[in-house]
């Protein structure tokens, strides 16, 4: 690999390769941005008897050809999670100059004829049962197959392309660790060791498994088991796969919304050290992985205040709001973003992922937007489910991408005991501990996802959990009780309220509701809270405690 | 004062004393609230991250129970106010503060919260006093809640009124009486 490819790849990847520690997948990349590439739009109906069949189709030929270049992107319909799918597009042409050849919906057969060329036959997958898309497609990735089912046939072979792999008949009647058994003994040490796509989130009649084409790509050994305690066959496979699989490597995709849970799933990820990145339908990734930030683009963070500079809290109450779940699939391009100071999460390994998305929030920035690092290290990551021997190394990779991104506060998560309702998101002492010393150049930490109480000063650098938490469906004015009722509750001054905003709330939304607030209410940056944390501390320090209940709950 | 000054005093004390203890036990109309409630979402102060919730009023003796079942998605949460109706203060475990998911307060380990019930309106309305114990990021703070349960005059909605001394709005559930 040349230097001037290494530049290419991003200078993440360089600095991970540096501390030689992360696991990536064997990205291809290119100088720049192609001149030309197919837009092909998907059709937005994602049910297995009904129109996903075109949709997978067509995954499985972007992650085919897309191994030689970044040549299809898929259009998504505007209300899709990853609402950044759509800005993308132009983005992509404006700033990096891409002529977006469009292709007709639905017209799968002028795809094929372009592109089918990737393909060296066709694997089939059996429409009466579901398990089988998922294992054609770790079959299409690592056989290099198109991924059809019996209707499709005819209109791939009219190209050329024969079926060698049929799923017909194999698996009927079978439960799905079964299913993956045979797909494990048959393909998983032919599979990528720093890559295992889980193409889980809906389940029945549905699939959205937008994530695939980079699955097939990267040759992922993919499937969607179940890290739930209840399904003993399938946890046991999970944890052979996750075992062995690099260290410190990529876990994509999402958890089965049936199976198990996010807190089940995150938590056995971390259990072996490995780095979760979701979802299941995150779009293009074997598209933008290999597109370079533009030569003149450099990642700055809105700083409002210097890392040594000393600011006093006045007796008032200060609130800072921040957005986590990415802001792909936030309020990012919804109203009100600008109005207040706001702080957003950034999914840090975008910067090898999804450069393009990561320099379009970036230049699309208002003054008031700032960004913290997160979720808990490089990728979502449970500290307290990670062993105490990969810990200090996970966080090494962390630390490079912060300086990369010019990201000065660590956000973190912990639901490895439970989840904001009746869980317990506090951090032990020992977890503290290892942040502070993971992480000296932070200016301050942010802990949980709903309300958690582990509360810290050490150096002037505050650690702060979330104090209130803005569901999506609280009205304004109980919103605004809320926060009264904290305030009252908190009767110190200064007092820190860390405002935590679920991602589609609109930063109008919340705007609404703080200007329903008392006047001795300042709304500041992130950066800002954190510094004037650090020079009064009203809040008591705070760590996980052995009485604390915890409820798993599920 | 003497003696007998003192002994009828003593004896007015204890009727009184048995009078407030006779007040709740005596004058509840607990068939009109023994039963199961649904939640009224349409109706109600937003209960999320709970979705639902069964109020289930049983007795059993002198046992009152109020019991919520709380739902969303596939978590559920159970919180039990048990009530000595012969008392006119029932000290209860405190539990997880469950009435508030979205603000940073949590009962202490091993909290106890303090209980003192009436009721007016000819037995049909049910009032709590709850006197308990929040701690938040600056330390511990006393909070009191009063709880009014009333029924509806057909019997079929029970309405649930919470007015928290922290809080500068009131809470109001309403359900909706589960028939068979």
């Amino acid at each position: 690999m040349n230097f001037k490819k290494l530049i290419s790849l991003g200078t993440a990847a360089l600095a991970l390769g540096l501390t030689g520690h992360a696991q990536l997948p064997n990205l291809n990349t290119v100088d720049q941005a192609p001149d030309q590439a197919a837009l092909i739009p998907v059709i937005d109906n994602w049910r297995v008897a009904e129109q996903l069949p075109h949709n997978l189709t067509l995954l499985s030929l972007q992650g085919l050809a897309n191994r030689e270049a970044p040549q299809i992107y898929l259009q998504y319909p505007e209300d899709w999670q990853w609402e950044i799918a759509g800005p993308l597009i132009d983005f992509l042409a404006d700033r990096h100059e891409v002529d977006w050849q469009r292709y007709e919906q639905g017209d799968l057969d002028s795809a094929i004829r372009d592109f089918g060329s990737a393909a060296k036959g066709l694997v089939v997958w059996d429409k009466d049962v579901r398990t089988s898309i998922i294992v054609g497609f770790t079959i299409s990735g690592i056989e290099d197959l198109l991924l059809v089912n019996e209707d499709q046939i005819a209109i791939a072979e009219k190209h050329g392309l024969e079926v060698k792999i049929d799923l017909r008949g194999q698996f009927t009647g079978q439960p799905d660790h079964e299913i993956y058994q045979w797909a494990y003994d048959e393909y998983y040490h032919r599979s990528n060791r720093d890559l295992y796509v889980v193409l889980g989130g809906e389940w029945g009649a549905v699939m959205k498994p937008g994530v695939a084409d980079f699955g097939v790509q990267q040759r992922a050994w993919m499937a969607d088991l179940s890290a739930n305690p209840a399904d003993p066959e399938e946890l046991a496979l999970l944890n052979r796969v996750l075992a062995g699989q690099n260290e410190a490597s990529i876990v994509m995709g999402w958890h089965s919304y049936k199976k198990d849970t996010e807190g089940q799933h995150t938590t056995l990820t971390g259990n072996y050290g490995l780095k979760m990145e979701g979802l299941h339908n995150l779009p293009n990734v074997s598209f933008t992985s290999q597109i370079p930030w533009t030569p003149d683009f450099e990642f700055t963070n809105n700083h409002t205040v210097e890392p040594d500079e000393e600011i006093v809290a006045e007796d008032k109450v200060y609130i800072a709001a921040l957005a986590t779940d990415s802001m792909g699939i936030g309020a990012w391009t919804k109203p009100g973003r600008g109005l207040i100071p706001y702080g957003w999460q950034v999914l840090m390994n975008w910067s090898w992922l999804n450069p393009p998305a990561l320099q379009y929030f970036q230049e699309t920035k208002t003054p008031n937007d700032y960004f913290v690092a997160g979720l808990s290290g490089p990728g979502y990551m449970y500290p307290k489910s990670i062993p105490a021997d990969k810990f200090p190394p996970l966080m090494a990779d962390a630390r490079p991408l912060m300086e990369l991104l010019d990201l000065r506060i660590m956000e973190i998560m912990d639901y490895s005991q439970g989840n904001r309702h009746v869980g317990n998101t506090d951090l032990d002492k020992r977890t503290v501990d290892l942040y502070y010393q993971e992480f000296p150049d932070v200016i301050g930490f942010i802990n949980g996802y709903g309300t958690a109480r582990t509360f810290d000063l050490r150096d002037d650098r505050p650690m702060i959990s979330y104090d209130y938490y803005l569901g999506v469906h609280r009205p304004t004015e109980e919103a605004a009780a809320d926060l009264e009722e904290l305030i009252r509750l908190n009767p110190q001054r200064p007092y820190f309220l860390l405002m935590h905003v679920r991602e589609r709330t609109t930063i109008e939304q919340v705007s609404n509701i703080l200007n329903n607030l008392n006047d001795d209410v300042e709304v500041v940056a992130v950066d800002k809270f954190m510094k004037l944390a650090a020079s009064n501390k009203t809040y008591q320090t705070r760590y996980q405690e052995p009485e604390d209940p915890i409820d798993l709950n599920p | 004062m003497s003696v007998t000054q003192r002994a009828f005093r003593a004896s007015l004390f204890f009727v009184a004393l048995a009078t407030a203890s006779l007040s709740f036990a005596h004058s509840l109309d607990t068939a009109r609230f023994i039963g199961e409630w649904q939640f009224d979402r349409d109706q109600s102060t937003d209960l999320s991250p709970w979705s639902r919730c069964l109020l289930v009023i049983a007795q059993d003796g002198d046992q009152l129970t109020i019991t919520r079942t709380l739902r969303g998605g596939r978590r559920t949460h159970e919180d039990v106010i048990p009530l000595d109706i012969t008392k006119e203060v029932n000290v209860v475990p405190q539990g997880w503060w469950i009435d508030n998911r979205h603000i940073g307060a949590y009962s202490p380990h091993d909290a106890t919260k303090v209980i003192r019930a009436k009721t007016l309106d000819d037995g049909k309305l049910l009032r709590l006093e709850t006197d308990l114990v929040l701690e938040t990021q600056q330390g511990s703070r006393d909070v009191n809640i009063i709880s009014q349960y009333q029924i509806s005059p057909d019997g079929d909605l029970l309405i649930v009124t919470d007015l928290r001394s922290t809080r500068p709005r009131p809470v109001v559930h309403v359900f909706t009486r589960v028939t068979e």
